[in-house]
């Protein structure tokens, strides 16, 4: 398996379906520049596919692709939205500068994939605690859970985090 | 990971962790945590390890901690919320009552109308309405003059009801039962699947109510595009219906960035023979559309898109089932 796709297949590959690939992407968007953006992180993502002259129906690989793409661009736009929400109906006025703004948007992104798999009330005992410092004896008031449940969300939380394996 | 840290180790670093999270450890544990730190280096290195791995939590700046847990706290879900849940609520006596009473709702020897594994099938009712029953799917049809009701063993159905002849025309209510409780259609077309330990209902067309076995209040009213999975004690999640999740009645399957290990779960519902995903590949994802009707054919076309394919689930016996593995 070679590391990196010759050029030529990529070359071949935009050309017979980047037009098709961004039709694709714009009926599932809804908007034309954000499918053009889309469509060529897919290409970029194909030039760094080992085998890619191997791939027998490049539009089903493209659409898997593409479609990963979109998951996460849209897991993003939707964190985003839900911390503008949250700005938006938050005590104190807060006006974040556009850059100060992308370098949050980007750790809440990582926080929500770290956390990616618990459940819920772990993830937001754990998110009270470690974020918004808040004890223990305020998180049980605030979800309406016992003080020995958070310590279980809390430990539930903290080995989901460090990979823990059972031995 | 590069550095080994035993898993017996990170355990007990993280137990340390939480005792002194809480916001209330005094000093003694703190002398105690930093005890155990300097009695081994590999204390020292499972505590490390633990603090990398909350390394990325000190980066909201303090002013947007409150925002940022209510946005993350917003698009956090569980994954599959009924099984552990309900288990963990369960005596053992509970469940033994449970299992009783499944073998009994299970056993096919009695119902009404019935599907073979593979095999779908439509029946019209008395009163007009229309019934599709999916693959391995038992139930009873009880109409009386205060119910219209059936009686979901197990399965899953989609159920449209038929329009009244008049608008004056009151007739029973239309309930179909299942072992956690009623969903009455409020005129309308849904999918009721019966799981292992809990229901799952999607509307396609107007409202159902749903009645839990042991809730009490108004019951929650689900409109169409909506689903929801419910345990006995009430609503366990509600959510917008996953796009395709109804294809099922076209004798389809759609697949929306689905795990491989639920596209596979799918599938095996449909097969006699046991279907079963290799570990190494459960994580994978796939999109696209697969025929229900012929699960070799979207065995194949998923081999071709994804670098998977089958083996015998035995090799001493290839008539014994499937394994998707990796290619």
């Amino acid at each position: 398996m070679s590391a990196v796709a010759s050029p030529q297949p990529v070359a071949n590959l935009y050309h017979e379906h980047h037009g098709w690939l961004h039709g694709w992407l714009r009926r599932k968007l809804g908007c034309t520049h954000q499918a053009a953006d889309l469509a060529q992180d897919t290409f970029i993502e194909a030039l760094l596919a080992p085998g890619l002259g191997e791939i027998r129906e490049p539009r089903a690989w493209l659409t898997t692709v593409a479609h990963g793409i979109m998951v996460n661009y849209l897991r993003r736009r939707k964190l985003e939205l839900a911390y503008l929400d949250a700005i938006a109906s938050h005590p104190e006025p807060l006006a974040p500068s556009p850059e100060e703004r992308a370098l949050i948007i980007e750790a809440l992104c990582e926080i929500d994939t770290l956390l990616d798999g618990l459940p819920v009330k772990a993830r937001q005992a754990f998110l009270l605690s470690q974020v918004e410092g808040l004890t223990y004896a305020e998180i049980a008031g605030r979800l309406g859970v016992s003080l020995s449940m958070v310590k279980k969300y809390m430990l539930r939380a903290t080995l989901h985090l460090a990979g823990f394996v059972k031995p | 990971m590069s550095t080994a840290v035993e898993p017996a180790l990170i355990e007990e670093a993280a137990r340390w962790f939480v005792l002194l999270a809480s916001g209330e450890a005094t000093a003694k544990d703190w002398a105690d945590c930093t005890g155990w730190r300097s009695a081994d280096s590999r204390h020292e290195a499972a505590w490390q390890h633990i603090h990398r791995s909350m390394s990325r939590f000190s980066d909201i700046p303090r002013e947007h901690a409150q925002a940022s847990v209510v946005a993350l706290t917003a698009t956090g879900k569980d994954k599959r919320p009924g099984r552990r849940r309900f288990l963990a609520q369960l005596g053992i006596f509970c469940a033994i009552g449970v299992a009783v009473r499944q073998a009994w709702r299970q056993g096919d020897w009695s119902a009404d109308q019935r599907t073979a594994i593979g095999e779908q099938r439509d029946i019209t009712l008395a009163d007009g309405s229309r019934v599709r029953l999916d693959t391995n799917t038992a139930i009873d049809i009880a109409f009386s003059a205060s119910a219209r009701l059936i009686r979901l063993r197990h399965g899953r159905i989609m159920v449209a009801t038929a329009p009244a002849h008049s608008p004056a025309e009151t007739r029973p209510p239309f309930l179909v039962e299942t072992a956690e409780g009623r969903v009455e259609a409020l005129g309308t077309q849904f999918v009721v699947q019966q799981e292992s330990d809990s229901t799952q209902v999607t509307v396609l067309q107007a409202r159902v109510a749903i009645h839990t076995s042991l809730a009490a209040g108004t019951p929650p009213i689900l409109a169409a595009g909506e689903a929801a999975r419910f345990g006995r004690q009430g609503i366990i999640a509600q959510e917008a219906a996953r796009p395709g999740s109804s294809a099922w009645i076209k004798g389809i399957l759609v697949a929306d960035d689905m795990l491989l290990a639920d596209f596979v779960a799918e599938l095996a519902r449909y097969r006699s023979t046991p279907l079963e995903c290799a570990p190494a590949v459960r994580q994978l994802r796939i999109s696209g559309t697969y025929p229900l009707i012929d699960t070799d054919d979207a065995l194949a076309a998923i081999g071709r898109i994804l670098p998977v394919r089958t083996q015998p689930l035995r090799p001493e016996d290839p008539a014994r089932g499937t394994l998707v593995v990796a290619r």
